[in-house]
């Protein structure tokens, strides 16, 4: 299997995610060897065999710092991507190139070191590691499995990178099976890269949650009511319909407060729509937060609003359920397709979608019933479900079917 | 053994997506073109074509007898512009082989909550059969999913002194359905729906893969004969019919196939004859509401999740209120509100394959019906002060001095309204 991140050396949620898949499918008796980029140092999982393919660390490092958006999930913003649009451009420029020369690079070394390997099927998580998968079914003749958790269209920031849409399109042509997280990116590799729709399976991702809903006993607005968003705040996460909604719902019902927790380049965009709006005194920017400090925030809200634009799948939801605060999230995104007990809106529907906060803080016996069935359904979401139709894939392209 | 065969029909009026940038701005809660939509479909598959079928079936079999039991709010919609359908069912109801069976004019659960409402919906209900159709219902059929003394108690203030009811097998003393038995205390006669039956004709009449498929008159008659008892009572209820039978022509086959029972003996009856033919088999007293009907989909009345309790409590907190105002239009508007369909949309349960009722194709999810049922109930909240308002302000202007009438936000519920709306219609300033 090839990753980018594997915990603890992971920034984001592919990693969590990877993990999470390797440990239920050892379960099932499959063997998997990870590949990833760089570990500063060992470290022993009794389920899976970490591979280390040897790329300059500090170069790899410094890359990541000013190119985080092209990392999956990647919530850690530099402070230089904070600067208000100064040089981004040319930014990406300089270092984008040198991105895509470490992924060939990642890709020649990977093919040096899986050489001794012994290995049946080609797993490779996201664009990063696909040239590597291609390079090794050549050599190889393995069957290659490509795993989509996100494509270009749900993390470009400013427009479309070519270079990646290439590296991921060259990867779906030459995959003999591919594996999207929701059918929501399912149809966005059909629709956008062209693929068809029989050389895809939807495996949605699972879980690991340590559901015990504790309280932080922290209450910063006593009287208020909280809503909270939380993500990037780059414009997939859809920040402007959540400010639109916190208007009106702030024109309703007065002591309420919204919380925004993340960072990301629409920030000074939200705090600017916000102040025009004539919320300055009602919505909190606290900035990027993670661990702790980040469940205390799901323990404030009184509801957790997610408006993605598009979101090819999206975990936030499930924990803040299962960390006790109802959730309205948006139709575009994968998890709605596994999540039931919540309420779901058009991302563009700001009325519908203040109409559902509202009705979430007036009615308490709405609030319970969400809560209640919402953290049974969430404790059910687990990577068991997502390994077993992965190893359907395996089977699958080995022609044991 | 006799066969009371009883039709049933309703249709709910579907509530739009009223969110609370409608309260105190527009009254107007139901989603007529999707309820409408829904009714002609209903009419052109189902009702219709029964109705024809019947009228056609009580011509050819001098035997052939049969009930209908109709909500208001279904007569209303055939009034409001299905006039051929009306013309079928007035045909169908006038003669003289059809009984009309009474039941809640709104198909609410009331009697749980109000018995006041209950006996007026009855005779509500009696009263457009009587203008309509020219004929006094004087058995009722019990469309809630629970059975207990007030119901043939309330019945009987309003007139009915027959109750046709599910369930004999769910009561504390067991008993087999298909008798007639008797209330003890107002001496009404009951009879049980034969469920089993009644499920035959409803879902498995279509089965080919049900090991008795399919039924002829022979199959019916040698099934009734093997059957213990005096009379067997088989409820269709059309809506049912509708979801789960793809061409009518089912329903059809079926009604063709009992109808020639009456070959074989003289064996229909309606219930206030078998009333007279048969002698009650023994009391019947159930003291507290018992669940009647098994309800996998957890919307029975008396298991109702917080959001459904919550729904009812606040509906019927507004009665007197609603009653008190005098506004027909917002009297009508909160009886629609009572229909059990509403509740029964807000049922949840945590199957992970089907977590929503199945029966609920109204709304995206329980919890969105609950958000627009509560939305409308607190814009008829709205409307009752500011009606209040206005009653005062005349009252005061002729110098009398009317009574004080409490606010209809009895109930502390916490739920806030905009001041700019609770205080006058002006419309508020949009959000932008």
């Amino acid at each position: 299997m090839l990753g980018w991140e594997f915990p603890p050396y992971s920034a984001g949620g592919l990693g969590t995610a990877c993990y999470g898949l390797t440990r239920s499918l050892a379960s099932l008796g499959v063997q998997v060897t990870f590949v990833i980029p760089k570990a500063p140092y060992t470290h022993k999982y009794n389920f899976v065999n970490l591979l280390n393919a040897e790329i300059d660390y500090d170069h790899i490092l410094k890359l990541i710092k000013v190119q985080s958006e092209l990392i999956p999930y990647h919530d850690c913003f530099s402070k230089e991507s904070l600067v208000f649009g100064k040089d981004r451009k040319s930014c990406f420029e300089i270092y984008g190139k040198n991105l895509i020369k470490e992924v060939e690079a990642f890709a020649r070394r990977v093919l040096d070191i899986c050489k001794d390997e012994d290995f049946d099927v080609i797993h490779a998580h996201d664009w990063m590691t696909y040239l590597a998968g291609i390079a090794l079914k050549k050599a190889t003749g393995k069957k290659l499995v490509l795993h989509i958790h996100a494509t270009e269209f749900d993390r470009g920031v400013i427009g479309i990178n070519p270079h990646v849409y290439n590296i991921e399109k060259q990867g779906f042509d030459n995959a003999d099976l591919i594996v999207a997280v929701s059918n929501y990116t399912k149809s966005v590799v059909c629709g956008k890269y062209g693929i068809p729709e029989s050389r895809l399976r939807v495996a949605h991702n699972g879980v690991v949650l340590e559901n015990v809903p504790k309280d932080y006993g922290v209450r910063v607005f006593p009287k208020d009511k909280v809503v909270l968003f939380l993500g990037r705040i780059t414009i997939q996460k859809g920040p402007e319909y959540f400010v639109e909604a916190a208007k009106l719902v702030s024109d309703y019902i007065k002591n309420v407060k919204f919380i925004v927790t993340g960072s990301g380049d629409k920030l000074p965009w939200m705090i600017q729509r916000s102040a025009e709006l004539g919320l300055s005194d009602k919505i909190v920017f606290t900035g990027f937060l993670k661990g702790d400090e980040l469940k205390k925030m799901y323990t404030m809200a009184d509801v957790y609003v997610m408006p993605s634009v598009s979101e090819p799948f999206g975990i936030t939801p499930l924990e803040s359920i299962s960390l006790g605060t109802p959730v309205v999230i948006s139709k575009q995104s994968g998890v709605s397709e596994v999540l039931n007990h919540c309420l779901k809106v058009d991302f563009w529907d700001t009325r519908k979608m203040a109409n559902h906060i509202v009705s979430i803080l007036q009615h308490k016996e709405l609030e319970s019933t969400l809560k209640h069935h919402g953290f049974i359904e969430v404790t059910n979401i687990n990577w068991d479900k997502t390994a077993a139709k992965v190893k359907r894939c395996y089977e699958e392209v080995l022609g044991c079917l | 053994m006799l066969v009371n065969l009883i039709f049933r029909a309703h249709q709910p009026v579907r509530l739009r997506e009223y969110t609370i940038f409608d309260i105190g701005l527009n009254s107007d809660y139901f989603d007529r073109k999707r309820t409408e939509t829904a009714f002609r479909a209903a009419c052109e598959d189902v009702y219709e074509p029964v109705a024809k079928c019947l009228l056609k079936i009580l011509k050819a079999n001098p035997g052939f007898k049969a009930s209908f039991s109709l909500s208001g709010t279904f007569i209303g919609m055939l009034e409001s512009g299905n006039k051929n359908t009306l013309n079928s069912f007035k045909k169908l109801l006038k003669h003289e082989r059809i009984e009309i069976v009474s039941q809640t004019f709104y198909n609410s659960v009331s009697i749980l909550s109000s018995r006041g409402e209950f006996e007026d919906q009855l005779e509500l209900n009696m009263k457009k059969a009587k203008s309509l159709f020219g004929k006094e219902p004087s058995f009722m059929l019990n469309t809630s999913r629970v059975y207990f003394n007030d119901i043939p108690d309330s019945a009987k203030k309003a007139g009915i002194t027959g109750i046709i009811t599910h369930g004999v097998e769910k009561l504390p003393e067991n008993a087999e359905p298909n008798f007639l038995f008797k209330d003890k205390k107002t001496k009404s006669s009951i009879l049980f729906i034969n469920k089993i039956l009644s499920e035959d004709v409803i879902k498995r009449f279509r089965d080919k893969r049900w090991d008795e498929w399919k039924i002829n008159e022979k199959k019916l008659n040698s099934w009734l004969a093997s059957k213990k008892g005096d009379i067997v009572s088989i409820l269709i209820d059309l809506e049912k019919v509708a979801c789960n039978q793809e061409n009518e022509g089912n329903i059809i086959k079926f009604l063709t196939a009992i109808a020639k029972l009456g070959k074989f003996r003289e064996s229909f009856v309606l219930p206030s004859e078998a009333r007279k033919k048969l002698k009650p088999s023994r009391d019947i007293d159930v003291l507290f509401p018992v669940l009647i009907e098994d309800s996998p989909e957890k919307n029975n009345p008396l298991g109702y999740n917080t959001m459904q309790q919550s729904a009812v409590k606040k509906i019927y907190a507004i009665e007197s209120h609603v009653k008190k105002s005098k506004d027909k239009e917002v009297l009508e508007n909160w009886r629609l509100l009572l229909d059990s369909e509403h509740f029964s949309s807000m049922a949840v349960n945590d199957e992970t394959e089907s977590p929503f009722s199945k029966t609920n194709k109204l709304y995206e999810s329980p919890y969105e019906a609950f958000i627009y049922y509560m939305n409308c109930l607190q814009d008829i909240r709205l409307r009752l002060i500011n009606n209040g308002r206005k009653v005062k302000k005349n009252a005061n202007s002729k110098k009398k001095n009317p009574k004080k009438s409490k606010s209809p936000k009895g109930d502390r519920t916490g739920e806030v309204l905009p001041r700019s709306r609770r205080n006058s219609n002006k419309k508020p300033d949009r959000p932008r």
